[in-house]
């Protein structure tokens, strides 16, 4: 599994296909878990320097946990939907979101996001390679056409940003932006 | 036991080299952290170390007449307030015995949010002071032991430029400076201008303190960059004035300008274009020298074609500008 960590050995093709490094769907979901746990660590400790303490930064992370896997899930189930009522995927669900749960796991890399000066960008190159490698699960690892796994790719990005923009609108309170000082 | 070591035994060199590389940025990504986690905890009211370094000649002397203040940050190499380097209290004595009216000072560390030195720092002072052995040895891969200090003080220099962390690090070191001045008489009922003189890395550190110098203390501030980094910022816009001082044989400067995007563009909205614009951005090229070492801007044996030695023409510059701005002051307070 370490070698799933290198970004080269990643974005090979045979790193895709299913065989040795083939996951059960319940990985898969723990890996999404790891993820998003990860990633909003980081993001409690942008709010920590923020000057966001004590029992509001515990609010902050396990709301942002929360609302990480649950927005990568949603749009694991809007890309499966599309397959199936879209592309008649003769798969189940697990099928589906156990390549998402794979794409998704080099975001746990987020937490070089934190590095002084560089940590923006890298954080931005970060997305794009996630976003490089749903298409690749979806090209490789669940073998449909070039072009379908484009447009449930699309469908995926789209979910992704409505939903994050629904939750901005919706939960303003839970990304914690009313309660930063300055020191 | 022995499967795990076997387990390890067969893991390969580029396991070792992701692994290491993975820690090293691990270290990079928590370092912020850990470093202003005491400060953020502590609302920013914590102790600032204070240990004046006593005066040399003319150096970190009050006068008779305090009509500036100039103040040398040093380079990424420094591990505490007090410099080792012969080229810079070559520079400090140089710009004290040029500008007679003004208290020149340097014993500030810029690399510490509390002016705390590496070698004194509660857990990891043995591991500094031993680099900072290593660094004064003059072999060279003694020296290049040396440089964990600078690759330490660079972190702090990327963690002022960033702007998340940027706001906590910069008004620690403005309070920083602040205080020292006061230990050196500056009246902040009737503020003199303060030079801020900067080398190198320094550059951030200085321009990121001097939106909280001139907020909270309304300081007059007059920065000049000698081969600096420093990004688009706040700080850029709060300076009186900003002198850049570049020698055309300087590999270091070249790739602090090609890290920095937010100063290429020289239009548009950047508060980097817009000062530049008004001519709040003045460059002075320093002619063939280099960053640092023998042919650099504060080399005493390399010779200009006039005859001039490399480090007077550098103080010559800095003093003709603070001479210059200390004159414009007096005539407008007479007035």
């Amino acid at each position: 599994m370490l070698e799933l960590f290198s970004p080269i050995h990643l974005v090979r093709a045979g790193a895709y296909d299913p065989g040795p490094l083939g996951l059960y769907p319940q990985y898969a979901l723990g890996f999404l878990l790891v993820a998003t746990l990860v990633e909003s660590l980081v993001r409690s400790g942008e709010r920590f320097v923020a000057q966001v303490k004590g029992l509001s930064l515990l609010r902050f992370q396990l709301v942002t946990w929360t609302r990480l896997t649950l927005v990568y899930l949603a749009c694991g189930l809007v890309m499966h939907a599309v397959l199936a009522w879209g592309f008649r995927a003769a798969w189940g669900v697990e099928e589906s979101l156990r390549w998402l749960g794979l794409a998704v796991l080099p975001r746990v890399y987020t937490v070089y996001g934190l590095i002084p000066y560089l940590g923006r960008t890298l954080w931005r190159l970060l997305d794009l390679w996630t976003l490089g490698l749903v298409y690749l699960a979806l090209d490789r690892g669940l073998r449909i056409e070039s072009w379908q796994a484009g447009v449930v790719w699309a469908c995926g990005v789209l979910a992704y940003f409505l939903l994050e923009r629904g939750w901005r609108a919706a939960f303003p309170a839970s990304l914690a932006d009313a309660e930063v000082s300055i020191v | 036991m022995h499967a795990l070591l076997a387990a390890f035994a067969s893991l390969d060199g580029p396991f070792w080299g992701w692994a290491v590389l993975h820690l090293a940025f691990l270290w990079l990504a928590l370092y912020p952290l850990f470093a202003l986690r005491a400060y953020i905890k502590a609302g920013g009211n914590v102790s600032i170390y204070s240990r004046l370094v006593p005066p040399e000649g003319n150096v970190r002397r009050r006068r008779d007449l305090n009509e500036a203040y100039v103040l040398f940050l040093s380079g990424v190499g420094r591990v505490s307030s007090q410099t080792h380097s012969l080229r810079e209290k070559g520079i400090l004595q140089r710009l004290a015995d040029l500008c007679p009216k003004a208290v020149v000072l340097d014993d500030v560390f810029a690399y510490s949010i509390n002016n705390k030195p590496l070698t004194e720092h509660r857990r990891l002072s043995l591991i500094w002071r031993w680099a900072m052995r290593q660094k004064l040895k003059k072999r060279r891969l003694n020296g290049l032991l040396g440089y964990l200090i600078n690759v330490r003080n660079i972190v702090q220099v990327a963690t002022s430029s960033d702007v998340r962390y940027a706001r906590v690090y910069n008004r620690g070191f403005s309070r920083v400076l602040a205080h020292h001045l006061a230990q050196y008489g500056y009246d902040f009922n009737r503020p003199q201008p303060l030079f801020i003189v900067a080398y190198s890395g320094a550059g951030q550190i200085a321009a990121g303190a001097v939106k909280y110098l001139r907020e909270e203390y309304d300081v007059p501030v007059y920065i000049m960059m000698l081969a600096c980094f420093f990004t688009e910022g706040p700080g850029i816009v709060a300076a009186n004035h900003i002198w850049e001082f570049i020698g055309t044989m300087d590999k270091a400067y070249a790739l602090f300008y090609a890290l920095t995007p937010s100063r290429w563009v020289r239009f548009g909205r950047t508060a980097w274009s817009r000062r530049v614009k008004q001519g709040g951005i003045t460059r002075i090229s320093m002619g063939a020298m280099k960053h640092t070492g023998r042919g650099g801007y504060l080399d005493r044996n390399s010779l200009l074609p006039n005859g001039v030695h490399y480090i007077d023409h550098t103080a010559q510059n800095f003093a003709d500008i603070i001479n210059r701005i200390c004159a414009q002051h007096a005539k407008g307070q007479t007035a």
